[in-house]
């Protein structure tokens, strides 16, 4: 265990040093001086001179390989150094934005779980039929429709047409700060969002996996033996068809990450995605460097998260062996 | 029951109750119960805005939000364009223009209760003028790019010496351009980490309560503000990024104004039975800017060729809306006192275009409507910003490109975003056309558009109108200087560097449980859109 730990860190390392790599050259490459940006009025260009003498104390006009090597050697110190628009420590930038998202993504996974495992199942003890069919067709629905115009769909019924639920941010307006129950209300659109798309992917997920499970040699020798369906099913076949559910759910990781920056962005929500959206239009290289390596991380850490689930629910799988010296 | 099975349970088991401590743990971080009396709907004004990361006026680009209601000038400007004091009770002007002495209004206090003196007005200059702090608002103490010297008379006067005569000075201590900030709490600090920005002291009519980063900033009324303590009690800035989401929020009443920018906006907001739309003209134009250096618009005549294809009254009607004025000019906005009534215009007159472009030597060359000179064809590219902060410029975009094409161009558009499309027009000047708005001068000064220098981004030099711009700048005399800026706008007329299509007409989207809602006449200077006296407003909440 322990060498196989050691060897999947080391590939993580690699392929984190490659997404840096790659991720700071694109971002330099992409046209737009963030300079420019900041100290701009809009087409009216700043004097040259004051431009030149900004990008030189920030470390900008220095080739893009030297800029890296400062960059990469701040970063493994643990300084993400600071936005070029706000001056406010990326670090500090992303602490606050990072539990917002991952309350969002929390919640949305779970709903989108917990509705797509009992639809699916529904729909596996019902194949072909009715409920199925409608099952399908929403789930082909939930996958194809763009999650903006859900987001938005959301905001006209239930925060305009039948005013119910806040269209943004995380808190009220009239609080000073905000309390649970003001972030769980403000999270209900947001939430609903995404998960529309997680309800229809771990629907067909959980039908198709709970039929393999049912048409397999144990359910049968269990029927044969006199066992009621009910326990057939919810004893054996379904605790053993959710393996493939749980290895999917550290890559359902990285969709989540992708999803959040529009829905962060419709509906205000104080994210990562958010933060995203604005480094990104500014070129505020330091905020995006930062959260593409911590959406980095989190990838990584979700595909090896679903790994070693993999070998925790089904003990037939084990972790590579170590080469025999 | 099998192992696999048991497992899952077991993992199962682990999941929820890591869930259930994964929720609490985020929900627990940094948030407790509020500390003092909250705002509530009777006395609290939403206003669905972007809040700032900084609220700093020495650091904060954008003083059209958070310091305008926490912060003063020392002059401000009514709906007229006449000046008037704010924290200066009155000035005095001598040396030819080059001397402003300002007499500080007595008993102003900061949010803290210290008093304001002309120490902070000392030392906001000199700090907005410091290179380090890299102030937005250095621009505002600088005349002809020379830096203004101030010196502090007496506690309550404080004497600016100019370089050089200048009819925009007033007009840049006016709030829009510069505030006052306290001495007592920014000297010698690091402006980059002080803990000011979650908090700002000014002398305004709201001061800060809480700064929720991203969020809101919630202000509560200064009592003591010497304009008036203001009736509503609360104004919160709101965080509302999309346009959808900020119009659901009004017709719910969950904010008490949201601005509307675009048609589609307008349109839904006017179906709101609660909601009652306030237009104002927001101090900018909408132009097609044009790249004077590149073919074939390097040609005046195929640039007046330009202007007589575009119908700009239907364009402008049936994109902007129809109480948009169509626009003739950069000195305006109509109705001022510097506006040029008799300025050349170019009516739609498809016909005169196909006939200049004839006589320029541009002829149909096989069947496909291009017309062509010396073997090259009439094309332009229209540039486009994608995801402006105000209306799509892309209905005007096409619109003109089939008007374009209907006299023998070949129009391309090509969309990129601020970031992408700047560097093209200011650095590599690679582009024919693009449409933006741009905000023109109240005071008039076109110096920012029209000086050689400035013009850069699209190349239109003459010296003749530098000259008449500086003329324009430093002649104190009104009449003189009407007669100057109308110099200036007949030449730029004629040559057609840009042509203006409207004046952008911002419009409110206000509940009807507010009043005292003003109508501004003519201009809005102060570019608060209509709340320039925020302390008159009042929530009429049954």
């Amino acid at each position: 265990m322990a060498a196989y730990l050691t060897r999947r860190l080391v590939q993580s390392l690699f392929i984190l040093f490659a997404v840096s790599l790659a991720s700071f050259w694109i971002l330099r490459a992409a046209p737009g001086d963030p300079v420019e940006m900041y100290l701009s009025e809009p087409f009216h260009q700043t004097p040259p001179a004051v431009i030149a003498a900004v990008r030189h104390q920030l470390g900008l006009d220095q080739p893009t390989y030297v800029q890296y090597g400062r960059w990469l050697a701040a970063f493994l110190r643990g300084d993400m150094g600071y936005s070029l628009v706000t001056h406010a420590a990326v670090a500090g930038e992303i602490a606050d934005a990072l539990p917002k998202t991952f309350l969002l993504m929390s919640v949305a996974t779970g709903f989108g779980l917990l509705a797509g495992i009992l639809l699916g199942v529904w729909s596996a003890l019902r194949p072909n039929g009715a409920a199925d069919t409608v099952l399908a067709s929403f789930a082909a629905v939930g996958f194809a429709v763009p999650q903006f115009w859900v987001g938005l769909v959301l905001i006209y019924l239930l925060s305009y047409v039948w005013p119910m639920l806040p269209s943004s941010g995380m808190m009220n307006a009239y609080a000073l700060s905000p309390t649970t129950r003001d972030v769980a209300v403000h999270l209900v659109l947001p939430a609903a969002t995404l998960a529309v798309n997680e309800v229809a992917y771990w629907q067909r997920y959980q039908r198709d996996s709970l039929l393999k499970e049912l048409t397999a040699e144990y359910v049968r020798t269990a029927r044969a033996k006199g066992l009621r369906g009910i326990v057939v099913v919810f004893r054996h076949a379904w605790p053993n068809s959710l393996v493939a559910i749980v290895t999917l759910l550290g890559l359902s990781l990285t969709r989540l990450i992708a999803g959040s920056y529009i829905v962060e962005t419709i509906f205000s929500w104080p994210g990562m995605g958010y933060l995203g959206i604005s480094a990104v239009d500014n070129r505020d290289y330091p905020v995006v460097m930062a959260i593409l390596m911590v959406s980095a991380v989190l990838t990584l850490a979700g595909n090896f998260l679903a790994d070693l689930l993999h070998t925790v629910v089904d003990p037939r799988v084990r972790l590579p062996a170590a080469k025999p010296r | 029951m099998t192992n696999v099975a048991r497992h899952t349970r077991v993992l199962l088991r682990c999941a929820v109750v890591v869930a259930l401590i994964g929720l609490s743990l985020s929900t627990a971080g940094g948030w407790g119960a509020a500390t003092e009396a909250p705002p509530g709907p009777n006395n609290t004004f939403v206003w669905a805005s972007r809040v700032m990361d900084k609220t700093n006026p020495l650091l904060d680009m954008d003083l059209d939000r958070v310091p305008l209601w926490t912060f003063d000038g020392l002059v401000s400007f009514d709906g007229s364009l006449e000046p008037h004091g704010a924290l200066a009770q009155s000035w005095d002007v001598s040396n030819g223009g080059k001397t402003y002495v300002f007499h500080l209004r007595k008993g102003v206090t900061w949010h803290d209760g210290q008093p304001f003196t002309a120490d902070d007005v000392v030392f906001t200059v000199q700090a907005a003028l410091d290179p380090k702090n890299k102030s937005y608002m250095a621009p505002a103490f600088m005349v002809a790019g020379k830096p203004v010297t101030v010196t502090k008379v007496d506690a309550d006067t404080v004497r600016f010496d100019l370089p050089q005569p200048s009819n925009t000075f007033l007009f840049m201590m006016w709030r829009q351009n510069s505030v006052i900030v306290p001495k007592h709490l920014l000297a010698g600090v690091d402006l980059q980490t002080t803990p000011f920005d979650l908090k700002p002291i000014g002398t305004g009519p709201y001061m800060v309560v809480k700064y929720v980063p991203k969020q809101q900033v919630i202000l509560k009324a200064n009592p003591n503000y010497f304009g008036g303590a203001p009736k509503i009690q609360y104004w919160v800035f709101k965080e509302l990024e999309d346009q959808n989401a900020a119009l659901a929020a009004l017709g719910s009443g969950e904010v008490t104004a949201a601005g509307l920018g675009g048609k589609a906006a307008l349109t839904a907001a006017a179906k709101m039975p609660h909601v009652k739309i306030h237009g104002y003209d927001a101090g900018w134009i909408f132009a097609l800017v044009f790249n004077v250096r590149r073919a074939p618009l390097n040609d005046k005549s195929v640039r007046q060729a330009v202007a007589y294809a575009i119908n700009r009254q239907q364009l402008v009607k049936t994109i902007a809306g129809a109480d948009t004025t169509v626009a003739t000019s950069l000195i305006g906005p109509p109705g001022t006192w510097q506006y040029d009534a008799g300025v050349t215009t170019y009516g739609f007159n498809p016909a005169k275009a196909k006939a200049l472009l004839a006589q320029d030597g541009w002829k149909a060359a096989g069947g496909g409507g291009v017309l062509e000179k010396a073997g090259k064809p009439l094309t332009l590219t229209i540039s486009i910003q994608a995801r402006a902060t105000d209306s799509d410029p892309m209905p005007f975009a096409v619109a003109i490109q089939k008007e374009l094409s209907d006299v023998g161009f070949k129009v391309n558009i090509v969309q990129l975003d601020r970031a992408s499309l700047q560097p093209k027009l200011l650095n590599d000047h690679d582009f024919d056309a693009y449409l933006w708005w741009d905000g023109y001068s109240f005071v008039p000064d076109v110096s920012a558009f029209w000086l050689t220098k400035s013009a850069d981004p699209t190349g239109y030099a003459s010296p003749r109108l530098d000259a008449l711009i500086d003329k324009a700048n430093t002649t104190p005399d009104r009449a003189a200087r009407k007669a100057t800026l109308d110099e200036i706008a007949q030449q730029v007329a004629g040559d057609v560097p840009m042509i203006p299509l409207y004046y952008y007409r911002g419009h409110v989207g206000i509940q009807d449980v507010v009043g005292g809602v003003p109508q501004p006449s003519g201009a809005d200077p102060n570019n608060t859109g209509i709340f320039y006296r925020v302390q008159d407003l009042t929530l009429n909440r049954h």
